[in-house]
């Protein structure tokens, strides 16, 4: 009986201690409380801390709680549906345009019409009208409303070692040839060619005193989860080969007024031309601007030929990249790559903060290059691309000339201007309030507290570099006592994005948004069904089972298959999701 | 004196004289049949290296969960103890999805503890009342309890997940436990088999003496099933630990430590801290080790006496 | 204590378990002389008996109304309709069904994920429980250090997935185990974890760890049979081998009936393996089980995933109710 009553009691106890601290879990939340929760990833938490501390200094009386998630994107679509104690959602990819018509979403026109300084709203604080008009969407009833505030805008090119980069120069110099680099990123595609050829030619070990410790190769990337982030140097290209606008016109299906926004009115018929690779988005002019009456702006001529730029520098050069490649998760390429083990990796502005263990341990340099100019590539009659000095060339590739007389957010290369562009990473990046937020009005407030010029700077500065969606000095992020504290990363970051025409791939096109075309995505994707096959072209295997109809994964056959195959085959089943 | 057995699958290994590794080894091999060592030594030298590829995985994470990221990244391979414990120590504290692993840990408990009380109830009551009682649409219940698992029908987790949602049960513990709490499956087999094994003569004495229906439930068929409710309630926890799917879709708020560990695992991304994970992992083992270890002689011998039967 | 009882003895043996009350012999009362009236007599003790029976399963049976019979009415349902943002649930028809026909037709990635799943019930069946059934068989044959080896078989079983999947990833990359081996004969260890060769990971995976997992049922049911029975077969001089494949599985075959079928069932129950180890979702390794998680709580996707389900069980239920009913036919049931 004795041990009976001992059994429950202690059975008893540990229920109601389990239960106890479980309930410890799920705090009460207070009046004058704002909660936020964030995506905790590569912007770290110190920019949201600080901010809450000084949010809280500037309000008396207020508190404000904040929760980091490396996977809220899992989360919020629980969260807005079911409710939340959160008020405040700082998320990437979200797909937020699914939460308005069942109104668990807050409607933020009151905010976007507030007065944030004389005669300046805050809808006139935002970067661009491209930023303002992909917070909007249209309600039940087909009109637009603000319903989130763009969290950042991203920046991403091609990371690079730059100790690595100072022992290359160091082998030239005993080499008695001249110290190339210079720390300078290469500037156009032959450059970047040269300087793979030179960290290959180097042959140096990692660690110099330690033979066994592997060769640094010119290239590291994740190939098992993060394959996708040369899509930044893709898009790049593409977007000096054809444009920004024929990326406007790609990612709404050629359904685009003359200002190549989205025409609702005839988004129920999306042009699967724009996947065609045989034809050019745009048609240059001789002095290789754009003719604009000419162009159509629909086709994927010009991503062809940015993917055989590509395929030629990565997939051609097996050994140019890292042998664990195909191996590698996220974090063990940034070790590598902080490590020293590889002179670049493709990369967005956050690696820098993410790789900080490993930059610490290892006391090496890192920077950003803007993606190298497509200026004067010769290729041949298969569209390979040949050495610089080739006189066989058959085809020669270049950017898009800027109009002349135009200076600004241009590039000067081997005589020629061209256009500058920089694709926008972290578009999806959204912040939101729920409609089941018992702590809007105070939302709202820190949503204005964040945007002031002070703010806004704090937050790039204790991100490691990234810009917030706002017209304000984010260059000066790092200046204390007149002293620029920046480093080489966070700088390069805010030359490419001063000096460069933004573009993104975001859309609200029911076609991409609705249909199977988007794959597993949460954003849009240039890649019909999400696929991507860049390790499966730098492997160089035969095409697998579920692409039946593909030759190869090279430029031609590989987009050739994707139009024909993919979108083409299944357009009409596309078209019956819509 | 020794007890003798005669089944000669349970044939003692040998003199007790020699060393253990003797009689474990050579000894079993000769009791087994001396003609038949070939075949033994064969289907040994299989067992060793299935084992080996089984146990080799678990020491590598268990000899990580010991170093610091940076020594972990230089080699993998290593022994070495550079962080002692600290990544356990940390790993208590470390937070995923605003939890703690403690956290995760006591909401683990809570979640299988309730999970498994549930089940055990709902099973006995359903499984004992079909064994020892004949009663008006018995015949249907058990033959749609059969068909129900015989017949595989999938893709009804977007339906569930309806229900749930509807009936306010989403991130709730009770609608988790009201899905734990099925009454018919595979333990309700195992435990109606169980059930009929008992003979009725105990009941027949308590009736006589007046006990009622309910009373002998309790004390009597209860108590004498306790072997066969102990194997399905440790093999029941053991189940619910490893749970993925149900703490995902609808205990998001308290994620519970299989949840959590996958979340850290994914975290490794943006916080690169490999042996933390690893120290996780084995947090997350050990409990369960630990059940198997110590009942593991109840479930074994549960299982032949009241369970599907050759 | 009476043996345990099988499945199929349960319509047989009714009687045997039954209150002596339900079983005493009707005795003819006399009739009584008066004008025959049907007369309710209520029975107390009936009455208590039926309402414990009543309280007794009224939960179970309510789960089980709810949880099984209503959702896979509503799963059903479901397959009939989509959903709008605006107009909320509406009826489609044969949508749905016309839908996957098409995607059938047109992509291989989803003749893939048909595929995929099928070849795991193969390896199930096929691979694993024939393993399990000869690891079991020498287990209780009393090998050398069987207690040992029959907590080490078993462990995957007991441990979270996730755990398994970061030793066994670990082990066969690049700088793995796997890598050590290769770098010890200097050749390139192969890349398991991506396309072409994932997918063969993924059934390595689930071999590796899942040869254990009906280990303890095996070995249980294989000890029950009779040692005279195999006493006997050994003094007619039938080898190991021969006692396994005649004696013993013949004398457990509703057994491994059961698990043969639950094996055959692996064409749904491969979900999390492809995922946790990849950490993404590809369709080289995708599985029916995989598509319908993916998309269960998906606005769009979850009808989808209800009809793929739907039409999954309509093609495998058929086959493996036959399957069945062949094997019980297969060897005769043998009481002991």
């Amino acid at each position: 009986m004795k041990k009976k009553v001992t059994a429950i009691a202690l059975a008893a106890a540990m229920c109601a201690a389990s239960m106890g601290f479980a309930a410890c879990g799920g705090a009460k939340k207070g009046e004058n409380e704002l909660w936020i929760t964030y995506f905790k990833g590569g912007y770290g938490s110190e920019w949201v801390e600080t901010l809450a501390r000084k949010f809280e200094e500037e309000n008396e009386g207020v508190t404000v709680r904040t929760d980091g998630d490396t996977q809220l994107i899992d989360a919020v679509p629980n969260m807005m549906k079911n409710g939340t104690n959160y008020d405040l959602i700082f998320c990437h990819d979200v797909t937020w345009e699914d939460f308005v018509a069942d109104g668990s979403i807050y409607c933020l026109d009151d905010l976007y019409n507030t007065e944030v300084s004389s005669g300046v709203k805050f809808a006139d604080r935002i970067w661009d009208e491209d930023v303002l008009a992909s917070a909007r969407y249209p309600d039940r009833n087909g009109e637009y409303h603000y319903y989130k505030v763009p969290w950042t805008i991203g920046t991403a090119g091609i990371a690079y070692n730059l100790t690595v980069m100072d022992r290359i120069d160091n082998y030239l110099a005993k080499k008695g040839e001249t110290r190339r680099w210079n720390r300078t990123a290469p500037v156009d595609y032959y450059d970047l060619l040269q300087y793979c050829e030179d960290v290959v030619a180097a042959n140096l070990n990692v660690d110099p005193d330690e033979p066994t410790s592997g060769k640094i190769t010119p290239f590291t990337w994740s190939g098992v989860s993060e394959e996708w982030q040369w899509d930044y140097v893709l898009f790049d290209w593409w977007g000096q080969l054809a444009g920004p606008e024929t990326m406007n016109s790609f990612k709404n299906f050629g359904n685009i007024d003359k200002n190549f926004n989205l025409d609702v009115s005839r988004q129920n018929n999306p042009d699967k031309e724009v996947y065609n690779p045989e034809k050019f988005a745009v048609v240059r002019n001789e002095d290789g601007t754009v003719n604009k009456e000419a162009s159509t702006y629909v086709g994927w001529g010009e991503f062809k030929q940015a993917y055989q730029l590509w395929y030629d520098l990565v997939a051609a050069n097996k050994s140019w990249s890292s042998n664990k490649v195909s191996n590698m998760s996220k974090f063990e390429n940034e070790q590598a790559f902080a490590g020293g083990y590889a002179a670049m990796t493709p990369a967005a502005c956050w690696i820098e903060y993410e790789s900080k263990i490993y930059l610490d341990a290892s006391q090496q340099e890192v920077s950003i290059m803007p993606t190298p100019i497509i200026s004067n590539v010769k290729m041949d009659a298969n569209g390979n691309v040949l050495p610089k000095d080739a006189t066989n060339a058959v085809k020669t590739l270049d950017a898009i000339h800027a109009d002349a007389g135009v200076t600004e957010k241009t590039i000067q290369v081997n005589g020629n201007t061209y256009n500058r562009v920089s694709f926008t990473s972290s578009f999806g990046d959204s912040v939101m309030i729920p409609s089941a937020s018992s702590g809007k009005d105070l939302a709202v407030k820190f949503l204005l507290f964040m945007q002031k010029e002070e703010n806004a700077k704090l937050f790039t500065k204790l991100s490691g570099g990234t810009v917030l969606p706002y017209k304000y000095e984010y260059w000066n992020s790092f200046v204390e006592n007149g002293v620029d504290k920046a480093s080489a990363w966070q700088k390069s970051i805010f030359e490419i994005d001063r000096n460069s025409t933004k573009f993104n791939n975001y859309t609200q096109h029911p076609m991409m948004r609705k249909t199977d075309l988007r794959g597993s995505a949460r954003m849009t994707t240039i890649w019909p069904t999400n696929s991507y096959f860049y390790i499966k072209a730098w492997q160089g295997n035969a095409p697998t089972a579920a692409e039946s109809g593909l030759v190869s994964y090279k430029p031609d056959d590989l987009v050739k298959y994707l139009y024909n195959n993919v979108v083409s085959a299944r357009w009409e089943t596309y078209k019956n999701d819509l | 004196m020794e007890k003798k057995i005669s089944d000669p699958l349970m044939r003692p290994v040998g003199n007790k004289s020699k060393s253990w590794l003797y009689r474990h080894t050579v000894g079993a091999a000769k009791s087994a049949g001396a003609g038949k060592s070939a075949l033994f030594t064969v289907v040994f030298i299989a067992f060793v290296i299935y084992a080996l590829l089984l146990i080799i995985p678990f020491a590598w994470i268990l000899i990580n969960s010991f170093k610091d990221p940076i020594d972990f990244g230089k080699n993998k391979w290593s022994i070495s103890f550079s962080a002692g414990f600290q990544n356990y120590i940390e790993a208590f504290n470390y937070k995923v999805k605003n939890t703690s692993v403690l956290q995760m840990y006591l909401n683990s408990l809570l979640v299988v503890g309730g999970g498994v009380v549930v089940t055990l109830v709902s099973c006995t009551l359903a499984s004992y009342t079909m064994a020892k009682y004949k009663f008006r649409g018995r015949g249907i219940i058990y033959n749609v309890v059969i068909v129900s698992m015989m017949v595989p029908i999938v893709g009804t987790l977007p339906a569930q997940y309806r229900l749930m949602q509807n009936l306010g049960l989403v991130d709730n513990i009770i609608g988790v436990w009201f899905l734990y709490s099925g009454g018919f499956g595979f333990n309700f087999l195992f435990l109606y088999s169980y059930f009929k094994s008992i003979s009725w003569t105990y009941a027949e004495a308590a009736m006589i003496d007046g006990a009622s229906d309910f009373r002998i439930f309790i004390q009597i068929m209860v108590p004498m099933a306790k072997p066969a409710l102990t194997a399905v309630g440790v093999l029941t926890f053991m189940g619910l630990w490893c749970d993925y799917q149900t703490p995902y879709f609808y205990l998001n708020s308290m994620p519970t430590i299989a949840l959590g560990l996958k979340d850290m695992s994914d975290q490794l991304a943006y916080n690169p801290n490999y042996p933390l994970v690893l120290a996780t992992a084995v947090m997350a083992t050990i409990p369960i080790l630990v059940l198997f270890c110590v009942f593991q002689k109840t479930i074994m011998n549960n299982m032949t006496v009241g369970g599907l039967k050759g | 204590m009476q043996d345990a009882i099988t499945l199929d003895e349960v319509e047989t043996a009714d009687n045997e378990n039954l209150s002596s009350e339900d079983v005493l012999p009707e005795v003819e009362q006399p009739q009584p002389k008066k004008k025959k009236r049907r007369r309710f007599r209520f029975n107390k003790r009936k009455f208590k008996r039926g309402l414990f029976i009543f309280l007794m399963l009224a939960y179970p049976v309510f789960q089980f109304l709810v949880m099984w019979v209503f959702v896979n009415f509503d799963s059903i349902l479901m397959t009939f309709q989509k959903y709008d943002t605006i107009e909320g649930w509406k009826y489609v028809g044969f949508a749905n069904y016309a839908n996957w026909f098409e995607k059938f037709k047109l992509d291989p990635a989803y003749k893939i994920m048909f595929v995929n799943s099928a070849l795991h019930s193969v390896v199930g069946m096929f691979i694993i429980f024939p393993l399990c059934l000869v690891f079991s068989y020498f287990l209780c044959r009393k090998i050398p250090c069987s207690g040992f080896f029959r907590i080490i078989f078993y462990l995957p079983s007991i441990i979270p997935l996730v755990v398994l999947c970061l030793g066994f990833t670990n082990m066969i990359k690049v700088d793995g185990l796997l890598g050590k081996l290769y770098e010890g004969f200097n050749a390139e260890a192969p890349s398991l974890l991506v396309p072409p060769k994932v997918r063969w990971t993924v059934y390595a995976f689930t071999t590796w760890a899942g040869i254990g997992g009906n280990l303890l049922l095996l070995s249980g049911t294989i000890k029950r049979v009779p040692s005279e029975v195999l006493e006997s077969a050994r003094l007619d001089g039938v080898g190991t081998m021969g006692e396994l494949f005649r004696i013993v599985i013949p004398m457990v075959w509703p057994t491994l009936v059961t698990l043969f079928i639950m094996s055959m069932m692996g064409i749904f129950s491969v979900v999390f393996q492809p995922l946790f180890l990849t950490d993404k979702l590809m369709d080289e390794t995708m599985t029916i089980g995989l598509w319908i998680f993916n998309k269960a709580t998906d606005n769009s996707g979850n009808v989808q995933a209800a009809t793929l389900g739907i039409m999954s069980t309509i093609v495998v239920a058929p086959i493996i109710l036959l399957t069945r009913w062949g094997l019980d036919k297969a060897f005769a049931n043998i009481n002991y």
